[in-house]
């Protein structure tokens, strides 16, 4: 028999990017309708659409700006102590099953991760590592709010797999922001913003 | 080939010192309704027409810095407080299905103003700029 206490899953480097800007968001289809089981429903815009969404699949002919320039998944960090649920790929939260394109590769702004549990980042979490390229604060809406970005141990970028197939190393200055009509890497990640990015990031 | 490599080092050096020339280092202090934040995290989101990337850190005793691998590039950034705490509230569980037990809710205490919709800017200039925030409940 296994306590719950000492019962370890297996952790990744590699997690997939979710629809929205935030958790909540990647609980709603393109349709807008919810298809996952995590409240309230957050409207996700269609144009904030990732590959991969809580419940919902993607197409080929859906990834409507190409399959050779938009992110499927990239790097994550696992986080140093064993008690940090970064990596844990079984959970439906943000570092655990779920890249959002919200914040840029290996941004300094910190990953808004769960709040109200101590494996995530709550307010004063010794999780909160900036020195280690692991940097978080507690984000808002009860899980609701919470996003993660790429991150790596190599210098100045991260490596990501596109949807044909082909990994690239992305830098960290690429151009990323969350105010509209948002960034190179917003874009890059979001299947059918209209914007089809050309080479050159 | 002597004057190629001259070139070559002079052209190097110029890049060089522009590059330094457009480092920054932002620093500042944050207040609520006069008293410092604790706990809360800053954020810098490029405007439109500022090409960098978003940038943040932790405040801590009403201080924040951002420096280094933080800096942002020179631009104009939208600026984003958030203050993640207790809210002396209690909601039902995230991970009680049944949805008979409670907790206490950690939630946003900032007004939306200052974060999901921000109306505060900030010009980061080369070198060293001070921005500092007097935030109100109201």
């Amino acid at each position: 028999m296994i306590a719950s206490s000492t019962l370890k899953l297996p952790k990744s480097n590699y997690l997939g990017f979710f629809s929205g800007l935030t958790t909540g968001e990647a609980t709603v289809n393109e349709a807008g309708t919810q298809v996952g089981v995590q409240q309230p429903v957050v409207p996700l815009p269609t144009n904030r659409a990732a590959v991969f969404g809580y419940g919902v699949g993607t197409k080929y002919s859906q990834i409507r700006d190409g399959t050779s320039t938009t992110i499927a998944a990239a790097e994550y960090l696992k986080g140093v102590s064993e008690n940090d649920n970064r990596g844990n790929f079984w959970t439906n939260q943000a570092g655990c099953q779920f890249l959002q394109a919200t914040t840029g590769p290996n941004s300094t702004a910190p990953d808004n991760m769960v709040s109200w549990h101590a494996g995530f980042c709550p307010p004063g979490s010794p999780h909160n590592q900036p020195h280690l390229n692991l940097p978080c604060a507690p984000g808002p809406g009860m899980g609701q709010g919470d996003y993660a970005a790429a991150r790596s141990r190599h210098p100045g970028g991260v490596l990501a797999v596109f949807c044909d197939g082909h990994v690239q190393f992305i830098a960290n200055n690429i151009n990323s922001t969350t105010v509209a009509p948002y960034g190179t890497w917003q874009r890059l990640i979001w299947i059918d913003d209209g914007e089809v990015v050309k080479d050159g990031y | 080939m002597r004057p190629v490599v001259l070139l070559v080092a002079a052209a190097c050096a110029m890049l060089i010192s522009l590059g330094c020339s457009t480092a920054t280092t932002v620093q500042g202090e944050i207040k609520l309704d006069g008293q410092p934040i604790d706990g809360g995290a800053i954020m810098l989101n490029p405007l439109p027409g500022t090409a960098g990337f978003s940038v943040g850190g932790t405040i801590t005793a009403g201080q924040y810095q951002l420096s280094g691998a933080s800096a942002p590039l020179p631009g104009k950034y939208q600026v984003v407080v958030r203050w993640v705490r207790k809210t002396g509230r209690q909601v039902p569980s995230p991970t009680n299905p049944r949805g008979d037990e409670r907790v206490d809710e950690i939630g946003e205490t900032l007004p939306a103003k200052y974060n999901d919709q921000s109306t505060l800017q900030a010009e980061v200039k080369p070198g060293p700029n001070q921005f500092d925030f007097e935030l109100t409940m109201k």
